[in-house]
């Protein structure tokens, strides 16, 4: 008999330093460690070889392991027929009983008279109270439906019915006194409809408190699992800095408004838009937070859940922040000024100027690039594009996982960007080394002449041509790209040279590669799709991406859109499509196949160090106005397809886009650069229903609106901000926000600076 | 053949059930039929994972069609008890993930043979070829040889992206257990993948006598 249990290892037990390393190496894959016991690790792991191969294996198994997402099995086409038969057999025997069940002799009458008796009091003694009257005019008082949230007209009339939607939170940054920002909160409860628009006075976060910010934000990503936000800013220098920061957790302090201006057409609190206790405003976050729902969710789980992820000595950790003071939340390191000889962009330390709490700075002297960048699914990696900002290199895709000091790079070809995430691994794409057939048409840029390059027959450059297609016209071999930074609205360090203005500039087009590589190794898949900057929906069904050549921009180092289309099509992995071994000379879309039960065993073989050897693809491209699929779906529930016809969502050229799909992958919000300038660009809000595999435009959503770059599209809402208005209006932020069909918006009190996070 | 009618009419029919599921989720109030339609909507979007998770769990198509389909009939039944929409993937984790688990140690207890619906001595039908695909590879007898629950940390982890409180929920058990058994699955995973590579090697030096698969 055990009398006494086995006692418990302590935590700086280990029977020997292996166990431990290989612990901790299988442990830093699900989460990140404490700082010294990653330095520990990396110690043991350098000097110790077997230790090192065994971590080398724990990451090239959780690679193969989440290829095999790729190759999902198809579930049989019966399966809701069986379900819903279940289902109603359940039902059936739920409700049987309860018609046939003996009625409680004499107790439901009684008790739905008392019941009644008591309503009808209610009713007297409200109808009395509001009409001032007995009953003389109970028909005139408006009730509204208890379902719907009403909104207070400010001028005393008659209340309004909006839309009543379930949408998660906006954060958004303004410009406050001295040079402080103002990081605000809104919880959407309601918008109105397009027509119903003066029903919805705009809104404000009564709440909003007030940061420091050395570096000028240009953008700002929140984690979608905690309070920490990456902040990509310019410095005194000019050059760009990423900083990792610790947004409000504790209670606001209040702000009078100061980053608005004062409003004559409504007061926030007739604002359908409530703002948030701190709690709720923090909590709120892209991924479901199990946290909170289990302390009274039994299903879910009778124990005690801890909060995911925390990192004690983590330096992005929230900080309390003292209530009614300005504190300094969001302050960045100061920057440090090294720059290697050679350009490169040089990750932060900290050993330089003492960081604020909350804060530091895991890159310098950059230029980041493109608009692409985002945290990961889980909130454990950001990912971002940049370049050496003196213009030596072009852009490579840096990583920065949570709890580290800084970014490093994941490629070094100069010429990779970041395009999106494929659950935990990085989809980039890059310039392919050869030019296009010198037959194709060859890309220029035109002079700065705005009328020569707003529009093509007759329509802006990059419209959007669902649901139109006669709007796909057949693309530009040239790229109206007259002002400076084409490239890159972010990069603000390049600028076209003189004599481009003046005439048009050939650009050799080249075609784009793309690949999956793994943020923890390095791993990189070639893909066979020549797709530039793929962005791929939540649950991988569907991506949009630019189809077509690109070519290196006026500032010569990064690439952009040449001739093509921004398409919309199935996402397939290996075992759905081609899946070839690569080899020299493969040419895009080479259909090569071998088995996809291969690949597991093909990266297990393989060093972690080494590039794979395989090429999965991401789909051949059908007519872009292929009809929709005409099978019939047996199910009264129609299938997810897992393909459909592409559908191109925008005809080139294009200067510059940001697609980004919400969390559900079914709403797409694409914003494209304007020709003519950059930093000012037209957002679209599409619907993809993957039972159908169709995009369009809902009625109501944003169409073509214009708005500054970077937006912010989450549950059930997209939040942009429209430039400033004339007469020295600020900016407002403009908030669409749907239920499953029907789509409405709000908008704020003007707002100088604003920045919504993304 | 169906026309563009009828897709609308499907579509609008996913559009009132998720506009009825996100209502039923503002006003607090199920009844049967609402409960119907919310797994609906529930099984339009996730019934694909969730009958992957099985088919990885169990490695036989037909038992993880019927456990799917178990799966969304208990969480028709269970409906009330999800108060927040938010988590409704994660719970239908945790019930596929207690329907697996109750049918492996059913398995335990009586041991049979899987019903391919393929007669004795004929040859396995194309379905039966595509699925074994599927789930061939060393990986996936890898997977099969480590324990269930193991498997299960893993593929929920790594496979289908469940968060740490998540996969703790759709488990079972607190975050630090979840969290070291994902860490004994790595390590097993990599010691069975280790058998499973020195076996091809036998296997490839003597093809002629076909190696069991672990179950």
């Amino acid at each position: 008999m055990r009398l006494r249990g086995r006692p418990r290892r302590r935590p700086d037990h280990w029977s020997s330093p292996h166990e431990r390393a290989r612990v901790r190496a299988a442990e830093r894959l699900a989460a990140p460690l404490q700082a010294d016991e990653e330095t520990w690790l990396e110690a043991h792991l350098t000097e110790c070889r077997p230790c090192r191969l065994i971590a080398a294996a724990y990451a090239t198994d959780q690679l193969a392991i989440r290829l095999l997402r790729e190759d999902a099995p198809h579930p049989p086409r019966d399966l809701w027929a069986r379900t819903a038969a279940g289902i109603e057999h359940e039902s059936m025997a739920r409700k049987l009983p309860r018609r046939r069940g003996p009625r409680r002799p004499g107790a439901a009458l009684p008790a739905l008279g008392a019941l009644s008796g008591i309503a009808v009091v209610a009713l007297v003694v409200v109808a009395t109270a509001v009409s001032g009257g007995w009953f003389g005019e109970v028909g005139q008082v408006a009730v509204a439906p208890t379902a719907t949230p009403t909104l207070a007209s400010p001028g005393g009339s008659p209340a309004a019915t909006a839309l009543a939607v379930v949408a998660e939170e906006v954060h958004w940054l303004g410009a406050a006194e001295n040079g402080t920002f103002a990081y605000n909160v809104a919880d959407i409860r309601a918008v109105c409809q397009k027509d119903r628009q003066p029903d919805c006075a705009p809104f404000a976060d009564e709440d909003a408190r007030r940061v420091t910010l050395i570096a000028t934000p240009r953008f700002i990503f929140q984690s979608p699992i905690d309070d920490q936000a990456v902040v990509v800013g310019t410095d005194a220098s000019g050059a760009d800095a990423v900083l990792v920061v610790s947004l409000p957790a504790s209670d606001p302090a209040p702000l009078q408004a100061a980053s608005a201006a004062p409003d004559a057409s409504g007061t926030p609190a007739d604002s359908p838009i409530a703002s948030p206790g701190v709690t709720d405003a923090v909590g709120s976050t892209d991924a479901p937070n199990l946290t909170a729902a289990t302390s009274d969710e039994p299903v879910l789980t009778d124990e005690p859940v801890l909060t995911d992820e925390p990192v004690p000595n983590d330096p992005s950790t929230p900080t309390e922040v003292p209530i009614g003071t300005d504190a300094p939340i969001l302050a960045p390191v100061e920057v440090p000024a090294a720059t290697l000889a050679s350009g490169e962009p040089v990750p932060s330390e900290l050993s330089g100027p003492e960081p604020s709490p909350g804060a530091i700075a895991i890159i310098t002297d950059v230029v980041v690039v493109g608009r692409s960048a985002s945290y990961s699914p889980d909130g454990a990696w950001f990912a971002f594009s940049a370049r050496p900002s003196d213009g030596s290199a072009g852009p490579d895709i840096y990583v920065w996982h949570v709890g580290d000091l800084q970014a490093r790079a994941l490629t070094t070809d100069h010429s990779s960007v970041f395009a999106s995430w494929v659950g935990g691994i990085v989809l980039g794409s890059r310039l392919s080394p050869d030019q296009v057939d010198a037959a194709e048409p060859t890309g220029s840029i035109p002079p700065g002449d705005p009328g020569a390059s707003a529009a093509t027959d007759g329509q802006p450059a990059g419209s959007a041509a669902i649901p139109t297609p006669a709007t796909s016209t057949p693309p530009s071999p040239t790229q109206p790209v007259p002002t400076a930074d084409a490239s890159s609205p972010v990069d603000g360090a390049a600028s076209p040279d003189a004599s481009a203005l003046l005439e048009p500039m050939p650009i050799p087009e080249r075609m784009p590669q793309t690949f999956l590589i793994d943020p923890w190794t390095g791993t990189e898949l070639p893909l066979a799709a020549a797709e530039w900057q793929p962005a791929v929906a939540p649950g991988g069904l569907v991506v949009v991406a630019w189809q077509g050549t690109v070519g290196l921009g006026p500032d010569g180092i990064t690439a952009v859109p040449l001739t093509g289309n921004l398409v919309v099509h199935p996402f397939h992995g290996p075992g759905e499509d081609a899946f070839a071994p690569a080899s020299p000379g493969l040419s895009p879309g080479s259909s090569e196949s071998i088995d996809a039960s291969v690949l597991p065993s093909l990266l297990a073989s393989i060093s972690p160090t080494l590039l794979p050897t395989a090429v999965v693809s991401l789909s051949p491209l059908p007519p872009a106005s292929a009809s929709p699929p005409t099978d019939t779906p047996a199910s009264p529930l129609p299938e997810v397809l897992h393909d459909f016809p592409a559908q191109v969502v925008a005809a080139g050229p294009i200067a510059d886009f940001d697609a980004r799909w919400d969390d559900t992958g079914s709403w797409l919000a694409l914003w494209i650069a304007d020709p003519l300038d950059p930093g000012l660009g037209r957002l679209s809000l599409l619907h993809f229903d993957p039972f159908t595999g169709i995009v369009d435009r809902p009625p109501g959503a944003p169409q073509d609106v214009t708005a500054l770059p970077g937006f912010s599209i989450g549950f059930g809402r997209l939040a942009w901000v429209s430039p400033p208005g004339q007469g020295g209006e600020g900016s407002r932020i403009q908030i669409a926000a749907w239920t499953a069909n029907e789509v409405g918006a709000i908008e704020s009190i003007p707002v100088e600076g604003a920045i919504v996070i993304q | 053949m169906a026309d563009a009618s009828t897709f609308d009419n499907l579509r609008e029919q996913q559009r009132r059930a998720a506009s009825m599921a996100q209502g039923l989720a503002m006003s607090g109030v199920w009844d049967q039929d609402q409960a119907a339609i919310f797994v609906e909507t529930l099984f339009g979007r996730h019934h694909g994972e969730i009958y992957a998770y099985l088919l990885r769990m169990l490695r036989e198509p037909e038992l993880a069609a019927d456990l799917t389909q178990d799966a969304f009939i208990k969480a028709y039944r269970n409906y009330d008890t999800l108060e927040r929409p938010e988590n409704a993937r994660a719970w239908l984790y945790q019930i596929a993930h207690r329907v697996a688990l109750d049918e492996i140690r059913r398995r335990k207890i009586i041991r049979f043979l899987p019903w391919t619906g393929e007669s004795p001595g004929s040859s396995p039908s194309a379905e039966r070829l595509v699925m074994d695909a599927h789930l061939s590879g060393d990986l996936q007898r890898a997977l099969a040889r480590i324990p269930e629950r193991q498997r299960a940390a893993l593929l929920l982890a790594e496979l289908h992206d469940l968060t740490g409180v998540e996969l703790a929920a759709a488990l079972g058990v607190s975050h630090v257990a979840a969290r070291a058994l994902l860490t004994r699955a790595r390590e097993n995973l990599r010691q069975a993948l280790a058998i499973e590579r020195a076996a091809d090697a036998v296997a490839d030096a003597a093809p002629a006598k076909p190696r069991e698969e672990p179950r």
